[in-house]
């Protein structure tokens, strides 16, 4: 039989109990919002020694001296979408900070806010004019023949079609969540782009709005992005650590510049919907592309639950490169989990650091060609290294004397 | 002039004697209050204040005289008397006109009812209950071939260019009307099945007995739930074909309206976003010129 009376209790004393929670929740979570914040991105110094037009590259310099200092420069190239600060997100959490302490002098490629001025350029205006003067002049600065080069999703395309025209100048080349095939329907950008008359829509807007697009990334998973990401933030805005890394994100997320119209038209043309690159047959400037050019050694790293840039779309590439010296490793997270994520920057750095600086140490004839590694070897080495077996494991940013070749 | 028409005049300028008395007394109650401010100037204020009477006095009687020369003609008119044939013959051209112009707008309103009688054809049979995407699509088709003529009709005079344009903008605003309502129905209806779908998993739980204690769990179930809604609406060709035509007819509105825009801007001193892609366009060709002649000189 219902006791109503203790049901109804039971009731007003958890309500009590809520509303006494909830007011202390509220005063707070008050206090932290209108408290200082420190919120603030990409505070790590450095230093603009380069810039065209809205172009900049921003020189980082690592303390770091002796044997562990890397004789080569990195240069960091960021996609178009989105900004490069996410490589800076705050104190502890940062990916160039982390470089600079693994003795790597980090040069960053700063694209800027393009506008109307710019919906002219091409991908061979970005990859064999901004890119290429960007090496050119680290390559004098540093007085060093080649570079190292590190791309990050769209940037990482470019750094492969960089590499594939000027292999003379890149030592080592390193790709993050690098969409070079695009053949497969596993993401959903890969499904919309199919019915996108993208030409009509470069016409019309010259160049593509990043509102536009930071809005059809939350509708990749309007659940999560749009509705759970902020409920959350409603229950833990009494943690000033957890608004301030919040709101950290969000400054970053929505700091989305438009994307220059005909770069955006022959991304879009090229590689989602004709998969040119990956089949040798894509043309920059009036050049083809011929992946087989890329004769440096490679390391390929791809999140297994990307949704922006699945696995399928990264892991065919070694197996199209001209070089022997290929690794391909899948980790764990998603998409931005690798730059974002404390866990993973542990990782993930290192891993990058000590590979740099094992073939650092090593030489490397230019221009020839040795025999390719199958397929099915580079698939099991991403195997082997899933889960940071191996030598990934071992990575700890110590000095590795190898004899060189 | 009748006996009737003689009171009525009197009775009238009895009216406007009165008037004209009234107006002078307020003129002269001003004049007289400028005469106590100009106790100094006695003389000259006093002739200010006659004129100023006698101004007004001679206003309203030349006002008045008008009248009566207006009423005069009209009596005139009407001594003259009623001409029954010469009023028959304009009331017979008055008829024959709106006979004709009835006849234009009952011809008008056959078409429109015709018009409209193909519209409702669209309609019927159509299950109303809430919105749907065949209500959409019945919409475009109805806009598509009965309502997207009025605005391709073609335009003349001086300014048919920008009347032309003005309309092609009106035309492709509808349009992306139509599809955005389209694209968020579509984005409306995963957050509704799933309410549906919640409300039946919870009737099934309540009759298992396992209700969750906690809203917590209530909300992480509803979330999966909104979640593989979405991942299936996503992976659909109807969603890809609606969100590119949305996307199309977005672009064709923007395109449409800065034209009209620009039309606006030519009269102002503001360089237009063509010219100002012109310029843009040179400078790029120029640029890359001189990089190629830098690198060649390398």
């Amino acid at each position: 039989m219902i006791e109503v009376g203790k049901l109804t209790d039971k009731f007003l004393t958890d309500l009590e109990q809520n509303a006494e929670r909830a007011q202390a929740y509220v005063k707070d979570a008050y206090d932290v919002l209108l408290g200082p914040l420190d919120d603030q991105i990409a505070e790590t110094p450095y230093e603009v020694v380069w810039q065209q037009d809205r172009v900049r590259l921003k020189y980082y310099r690592s303390r770091v001296s002796g044997k562990a200092k890397r004789k080569t420069p990195l240069l960091v190239v960021y996609a178009l979408i989105n900004r490069e600060t996410m490589l800076d997100l705050q104190p502890g959490r940062s990916v160039v900070e982390k470089f600079l302490s693994d003795g790597v002098d980090l040069y960053m490629i700063d694209w800027g806010y393009p506008t109307q001025k710019d919906k002219f350029l091409t991908i061979d205006d970005h990859v064999n004019g901004y890119m290429d003067d960007a090496v050119d002049f680290i390559r004098a600065q540093e007085n060093v023949p080649q570079v190292n080069l590190m791309g990050i999703c769209m940037g990482g395309t470019f750094s492969t079609i960089y590499s594939a025209m000027h292999p003379e100048k890149v030592k080592n080349l390193v790709l993050t969540v690098t969409p070079t095939s695009f053949d497969h329907e596993n993401g959903l950008l890969h499904v919309w782009m199919q019915d996108l008359d993208i030409d009509s829509l470069m016409d019309s807007f010259g160049n593509m709005p990043g509102d536009l697009m930071n809005f059809g990334f939350l509708l990749l998973n309007p659940a999560r992005l749009m509705i759970d990401k902020y409920k959350a933030l409603l229950g833990k805005m009494d943690d000033k650590s957890y608004v301030e890394n919040f709101v950290r994100m969000e400054r970053w997320i929505f700091d989305s510049p438009d994307v220059p119209g005909a770069t955006f038209r022959q991304f879009i043309n090229d590689l989602y919907k004709k998969n040119l690159l990956i089949q040798n047959r894509m043309e920059v400037g009036g050049q083809r592309v011929d992946l087989q050019q890329i004769t440096m050694p490679v390391l390929n790293i791809y999140a297994r639950h990307d949704h922006l840039v699945p696995p399928a779309a990264c892991d065919q590439v070694t197996g199209k490169l001209g070089s022997n010296d290929t690794k391909d490793v899948c980790l764990e997270t998603g998409h931005i989990g690798i730059y974002v994520s404390g866990k993973y920057q542990k990782e993930f750095v290192p891993m990058i650091s000590s590979w740099l600086l094992d073939r650092d140490a090593r030489g490397r004839k230019n221009g020839k060609t040795r025999p390719r590694k199958s397929p099915a070897a580079n698939k099991k080495n991403a195997e082997k290294d899933k889960g940071f077996e191996g030598e990934m494991a071992a990575s700890d940013g110590a000095t590795v004397n190898r004899p060189s070749l | 002039m009748t006996k009737h028409q003689k009171q009525s005049s009197d009775r009238n300028t009895d009216f406007i004697e009165d008037w004209i008395h009234t107006t002078g007394s307020f003129w002269g109650n001003v004049t007289a209050a400028w005469t106590d401010a100009a106790e100094a100037f006695p003389k000259k204020a006093e002739i200010f204040r006659q004129q100023a009477f006698d101004s007004a006095k001679d206003g309203w009687e030349r006002t008045f005289r008008s009248f009566e020369t207006i009423g005069e003609m009209m009596s005139a008119s009407n001594e003259t008397g009623f001409d029954q044939d010469e009023f028959k013959q304009r009331m017979q051209s008055l008829d024959f006109l709106m006979h004709t112009i009835q006849g234009q707008m009952e011809a008008f309103q056959k078409q429109c009812a015709e018009s409209a009688g193909k519209m409702s054809e669209q309609f019927e049979g159509m299950d109303f209950e809430g919105m749907n995407p065949e209500l959409l699509q019945s919409w475009a088709n109805l806009y598509d071939r009965e309502i997207r003529k009025v605005f391709q009709i073609p335009q003349v005079g001086l300014g048919r260019e920008y009347q032309e344009r003005m309309m092609g903008a009106l035309d492709k605003f509808h349009l992306f009307h139509a599809s955005a309502i389209e694209f968020f129905y579509f984005l409306y209806m995963p957050l509704e099945r799933t309410f549906k779908m919640m409300q039946q998993d919870l009737e099934a739980m309540v009759q298992e007995g396992r209700v969750p204690d906690d809203t917590e769990s209530y909300y992480r179930i509803w979330l999966k739930k909104l979640e593989s809604q979405y991942m299936d609406l996503f992976h659909s060709s109807e969603y890809t074909s609606v969100l590119g035509k949305a996307l199309q007819s977005f672009g064709e509105f923007k395109t449409a309206r800065d034209a009209i825009i620009e039309d606006a801007m030519q009269t102002l001193p503001i360089p237009t976003r063509s010219e100002l892609d012109e310029l843009y366009k040179e400078l790029y060709a120029l640029k890359r010129r001189v990089r190629e002649m830098e690198k060649q000189g390398k």
